[in-house]
């Protein structure tokens, strides 16, 4: 226990004392040194509670700190403010970003490329395309994704009406798609095992399908009465597309049918979460999209009561119904796949539970969502915070309750775009001021130092405590 | 939760009692009764509250039904200490109200036509039972808009109409924000409170008490009843008799509207009979889609001009002070030249939007806009 207690609260190597007055601080706010850790820890040991328990508990704590890094920065090689980040699927350790004057750039998130004299980790830029790269976007680029398989391939999508695919090793154009207008949005499926689209959201009203491995367009998929922002694959079905547009409209896409088969609407309300299925409920197949639109769009004056004879995938087109009274800026899935959440340009953040469709009633406090293009939201990989880009700070809220649990400040001008790394619960952020920024739970103190690490940890002697985990 | 159910009238009348004094300390106290409450019984409501909603989800199969806040009363009342399953079996083994309420779907409710029970029955708060009212609904969104709506500005001089509530100012009494929305989204299904999208911005809503919108109506329906024949004007009948008990949303589609409008017994429905609900503003037609409507308020136009103008006035007024702050004492003598609501509404707004916060100082609190 004493061992713990030094990995913690410091060993004898001190720093300022400030420095521990911070850590014991936001841990404790984290609830990670509230009386009951130490019980956890107990447990943990007797191994009467599961690892993957204590894991969650401590990730959990780690993310109520989350703080702008004090030992870890991106040094940012964009000469323009950062529009889109995304780190990759596979390991979550390449991070790629986008910038408004049409570069991109890949960051190492794990292995800085060196370290400042006061020990912060710089990391450097892997490598950047910018104009003078050939085949280089020409205007901003608005969106990036890296192909969910492996990082040998990146996908970017640019306000020079193109959506362009890279070789990761060769830093070169692999295949070029023309939209007829801006291009807004670009999403890869992370789920996908059957196909390799990428969905499209551009100043058009049809959302486009690009399919890298035949290099041309799949679909067009046509609903929205307005450009399209935001466009996200869902997590639980690798077929299942959700794209926001400008007309406030959050539509759902099956690809494997025409149309749309469900449009979000905000005046459908559930209250927060969805009880889970009782054993004696029988699953019956969703009601067929005709039934379900009875009621909906233009009818005849005269003939009020005569069923609609429009194919399911026409009647949604003719469908208004809105999720947001402006333009939708962003969504973003929880990790779970069950939730959607929705900024949009009313200064509402939503969440939808993505079975039902439902607005599920919780009140962000959000205060800003003015905007000209698609931002992006980040979610705790645990699915119990959000963070919302909001003018030149990051507000953070509660999933459940949407009480506003903390205002991250460290950008000098607006943000973009937030994303997660997973693993360490880390999250990076870029702005109009051209910085990619860090934030993670403060640095535990340092218990041993690089001279002691090679002694015996025995040592008998209760003044040099060296203790250290195996 | 006795006191919690005995509230809303009295605190009402003490409101009204008081006329035009120290509002301001009165709203504060009643966010400070209310904290405390919430700090005190927060652990049990909050349990009780989670039970009844999960039993509300597993009552019908619809996501959301106004059986729900019955169910809310009765679980709060009971304290929270009961069984989820239990309480099921106790809601079910009280039939009468879940039977009369699953004709929230539109459609069930216009087949059933005049064997509909009337609006009041499906309150329980009209009937001859009226005594239970109080203890049915002990709803915090329901005693701040009560309060709100005794505290509406004396404007009917200028403007017909009966008080209207912005949801921003319920914010500024009731601090939790997801609360306000669902207790909101109850009431409007039990048929208490009816909700008005204002044209004014993105996220605005206007509440009024449902009966006081039936009030407008009427008074629309004596208007047109000297302009037009009458078999144009029984159209309000039916707009009173369906479409409001039939549909609480704030928007409606041509086609259910349609549907709503004729019924068993009922001349068919004419595009003059639309036209004249809608010349008597009590719909507009949605801007984004031709072919739905919004519900709104007969005469609100200069009450909304005033929101809007008065809402600006304030915010520059704040925002060219050299702090962009000032204190509510000083801020409340001040009067507002572009609108006749006067300040106390216009700051509740303002501080129920977000737009500024209260700091309170040892000279009384201060009003001061939020920075991002």
């Amino acid at each position: 226990m004493r061992a713990m207690c030094l990995v913690f609260w410091g060993g004898r190597n001190a720093k300022h004392p400030a420095f521990y007055y911070k850590v014991r601080f936001q841990a404790a706010q984290g609830a990670l040194l509230k009386g009951p850790m130490w019980k956890h820890l107990q447990d943990r040991q007797t191994g009467s509670e599961k690892p993957q328990v204590t894991a969650a508990r401590i990730a959990k704590s780690r993310l109520l700190a989350l703080d702008l890094s004090t030992s870890k920065e991106i040094s940012s090689g964009h000469r323009s403010g950062v529009t889109s980040l995304q780190v990759d699927n596979t390991e979550q350790r390449y991070l790629l970003s986008g910038a408004s004057d049409g570069s991109l750039a890949v960051h190492d998130t794990q292995v800085p490329t060196k370290y400042e004299q006061d020990g912060t980790a710089v990391h450097e830029r892997l490598f950047k395309i910018d104009k003078r790269t050939e085949g280089a976007h020409q205007y901003a680029v608005s969106s990036v994704s890296w192909y969910p398989i492996d990082t040998g391939l990146f996908v970017s999508g640019s306000f020079d009406d193109t959506v362009k695919c890279w070789d990761t090793n060769t830093l070169q154009v692999e295949m070029t798609f023309s939209l007829p207008a801006k291009v807004f949005a670009v999403a890869m499926s992370p789920v996908a095992v059957t196909h390799t689209l990428i969905a499209v959201g551009s100043g058009d009203t049809r959302v486009r399908l690009c399919d890298v491995s035949s290099g041309g367009f799949a679909h067009s998929l046509a609903g929205h009465r307005d450009a399209v922002w935001a466009v996200t694959w869902s997590l639980s079905s690798e077929f299942v597309l959700m794209t926001g547009g400008c007309d406030g409209a959050i539509r759902f896409w099956d690809i494997r049918r025409a149309g749309c088969f469900k449009v979000l609407d905000q005046h459908k309300t559930q209250m927060g979460r969805r009880p889970p299925p009782r054993p004696q409920d029988t699953r019956t197949d969703p009601p067929n999209a005709l039934q379900q639109r009875e009621g909906r769009g233009p009818k005849r004056r005269g003939a009020p009561d005569r069923p609609q004879l429009l194919h399911p995938g026409m009647a949604s087109a003719l469908d208004r119904t809105s999720a947001h009274d402006a333009p939708v800026t962003s969504l973003q899935g929880t990790p779970d796949g069950q939730y959607l959440f929705s900024t949009g340009a009313d200064s509402r953040l939503r969440l939808w539970d993505i079975e039902t469709g439902n607005n599920t009633l919780v009140n962000y406090r959000t205060t800003r969502g003015k905007a000209n293009r698609g931002t992006q939201i980040a979610v705790s990989p645990d699915s119990s915070h959000v963070y919302q880009p909001s003018g030149s700070v990051i507000q953070a809220f509660d999933v459940w309750s949407g009480e506003p649990h903390a205002t991250l400040r460290g950008h000098f001008e607006g943000v973009n775009c937030c994303t997660f790394q997973a693993h360490d619960q880390e999250m990076y952020s870029g702005g109009n001021d051209r910085q990619i920024l860090v934030w993670e739970p403060p640095a535990p103190a340092k218990v041993l130092e690089d001279e002691h690490a090679d002694q015996d940890n025995w040592s008998d002697d209760e003044g040099k405590l060296d203790y250290g985990f195996p | 939760m006795k006191g919690l159910s005995a509230g809303p009238g009295q605190r009402g009348k003490r409101a009204t009692a008081g006329g035009g004094g120290p509002d301001f300390n009165k709203f504060l106290k009643l966010t400070q009764e209310h904290q405390a409450r919430e700090r005190s019984s927060s652990g049990t409501q909050q349990e009780a509250r989670g039970t009844s909603l999960h039993d509300l989800h597993e009552q019908g199969g619809v996501p959301f039904d106004g059986t729900s806040s019955s169910n809310i009363g009765s679980a709060r009342q009971s304290g929270g200490a009961t069984q989820p399953e239990k309480q099921g079996r106790g809601f079910e083994a009280t039939p009468d109200v879940s039977s009369t309420h699953s004709q929230n779907d539109a459609a069930a409710c216009c087949d059933a036509g005049a064997s509909a029970p009337q609006p009041g029955a499906m309150l329980g708060g009209h009937g001859e039972d009226g005594s239970t009212e109080l203890q049915e609904q002990p709803s915090d969104v329901l005693a701040a808009i009560q309060l709100l709506h005794s505290q509406f500005p004396k404007v009917r001089k200028k403007v017909d109409v009966l008080p209207v509530i912005l949801r921003t100012q319920v914010y500024s009494i009731v601090k939790n924000r997801t609360d306000v929305d669902r207790e909101a989204e109850v009431l409007k299904h039990r048929r208490r409170i009816r909700l008005f999208k204002l044209v004014t911005s993105g996220d605005d809503y206007a509440i009024m008490l449902w009966d006081d919108y039936t009030a407008q109506v009427r008074q629309a329906q004596a208007q047109a009843a000297s302009k037009s024949p009458p078999e144009h004007v029984v159209v309000f009948d039916w707009f009173l008799e369906s479409v409001l008990p039939g549909h609480v949303e704030v928007g409606i589609s041509h086609a259910l509207l349609w549907r709503l409008l004729s019924g068993p017994g009922r001349p068919p429905v004419r595009e003059y009979h639309v036209s004249l609900l809608l010349q008597a503003g009590l719909l507009v037609r949605q801007l984004a889609d031709s072919t739905a409507f919004w519900f709104a308020i007969p005469n609100v136009g200069l009450l909304v001009k005033s929101v809007v103008q008065g809402r600006k006035e304030l915010i520059g007024y704040l925002s060219r002070r050299k702090y962009r702050e000032m204190l509510h004492t000083e801020l409340s003598r001040k009067n507002l030249r572009y609108s006749i609501l006067g300040m106390r509404f216009h700051l509740r707004d303002l501080l129920g939007s977000g737009k500024a916060f209260t700091v309170s100082t040892t000279v009384g609190p201060l009003i001061r806009l939020a920075r991002d």
